[in-house]
């Protein structure tokens, strides 16, 4: 029994890479929505992610930092029939199930909190360190969101005609390594 | 009828555009005030795919009616003091400007809005401009400035064709007609 403890002591810094943080300056959020059916692009200025490799995922965003170019547009989004962000200024999503794919392709398992809704997602990204540096690496991933599953656009809009249902998120995020803690 | 214009006839291509482009212009006029003023909603943004695409139409139209004007004839002027024929002129080459002006400085309304735009949910509209607030701003006073000469041209227009048809008792109306 007391080997074991000692393997356990011995193994656990190697199985715990330190915890990885994104540099805002290098990242971008975006998402593409059909507007009278073409795509329109919106951005998230203020987001966050925590990773720790193939173990624990955490993306928190600034809903409020959201932009889709077009000061009517900005305005409208922050409506309750939207984003209602005085309500809900913060999503978060997070996930401590990360599943190897193939070579650099992960997904992650878990749950984000839009608009006060919570629903499970699964986030597919590739994970590449940069030859460079050893402690920096990119995050980049895709995934097809349904606004309806977090109401927003509801009401008058929930039809999808004008505005589409299936929302298409993009991440390109630069993660830095810090310290074990 | 023939197809092309005389010194004393229109062509039936230039009568079909005309009244074509005639009541196109009616319906945008209303449609852009509408949707302008209507609070946003799934029908505001309905309804400028519909007024873009129909601008865009007149665009079109303006551009082939002036080609068909320059490789061609058109019918001489009645007998008329020059005043009138130069003022006649003038409201009919100002109109030709506005069928222009108007749909081009709408063009860039909607891209320096960064509104991406399907005419007739059927061709998209590259944008001609980048996002540009400030630049939205101006296009939107020129295209509105645009919209109150064009009625005012359109008014003359119509009320002299009608004064040439009821009180002239003249053909000016009546060759336009098919």
């Amino acid at each position: 029994m007391k080997y074991l403890a000692l393997a356990a002591l011995i193994l656990c810094p190697l199985s715990k890479a330190g915890d990885w943080q994104s540099d805002l300056s290098q990242s971008e959020l975006t998402y593409a929505v059909n507007f009278e059916q073409l795509p329109l692009n919106g951005e998230f200025k203020e987001f966050a992610v925590d990773y720790s490799h193939q173990q624990q995922l955490r993306v928190v965003v600034d809903i409020s930092s959201v932009d889709m170019s077009n000061s009517d547009i900005n305005e409208a989004i922050r409506d309750t029939d939207w984003f209602d962000i005085k309500s809900h200024s913060q999503a978060v999503f997070f996930s401590d199930a990360i599943n190897t794919i193939d070579e650099n392709q992960y997904t992650a398992q878990g749950t984000l909190q839009l608009k006060g809704i919570s629903k499970p997602v699964t986030v597919p990204f590739s994970w590449n360190s940069a030859n460079a540096k050893a402690n920096s690496a990119t995050m980049v991933g895709e995934l097809t969101l349904s606004r309806s599953d977090f109401s927003i656009g509801s009401q008058e809009w929930a039809s999808g005609d004008q505005i589409g249902i299936d929302v298409t998120v993009r991440f390109d995020v630069q993660m830095l390594q810090h310290a074990s803690k | 009828m023939t197809i092309r214009n005389t010194e004393t006839h229109w062509g039936w291509p230039s009568k079909v555009l005309h009244w074509l482009t005639a009541v196109l212009i009616l319906i945008q006029i209303p449609l852009g005030f509408y949707a302008e003023e209507i609070k946003l909603s799934p029908l505001k943004l309905d309804l400028f795919v519909w007024h873009k695409s129909i601008g865009m139409l007149v665009l079109l139209l303006a551009i082939e009616r002036l080609l068909w004007r320059m490789t061609g004839t058109i019918p001489k002027t009645p007998d008329a003091s020059s005043l009138q024929r130069r003022l006649a002129q003038l409201a009919h080459a100002t109109l030709y400007g506005l069928m222009i002006a108007l749909p081009i400085s709408g063009w860039i309304i909607t891209s320096a809005a960064n509104i991406p735009t399907k005419l007739f949910w059927l061709i998209e509209l590259p944008a001609i401009t980048g996002p540009d607030e400030a630049l939205k701003s101006l296009a939107a006073e020129v295209h509105e400035v645009c919209v109150f000469l064009l009625i005012a041209i359109l008014v003359t227009h119509i009320g002299a064709a009608l004064r040439h048809h009821f009180i002239l008792r003249d053909s000016i109306l009546k060759r336009m007609w098919f």
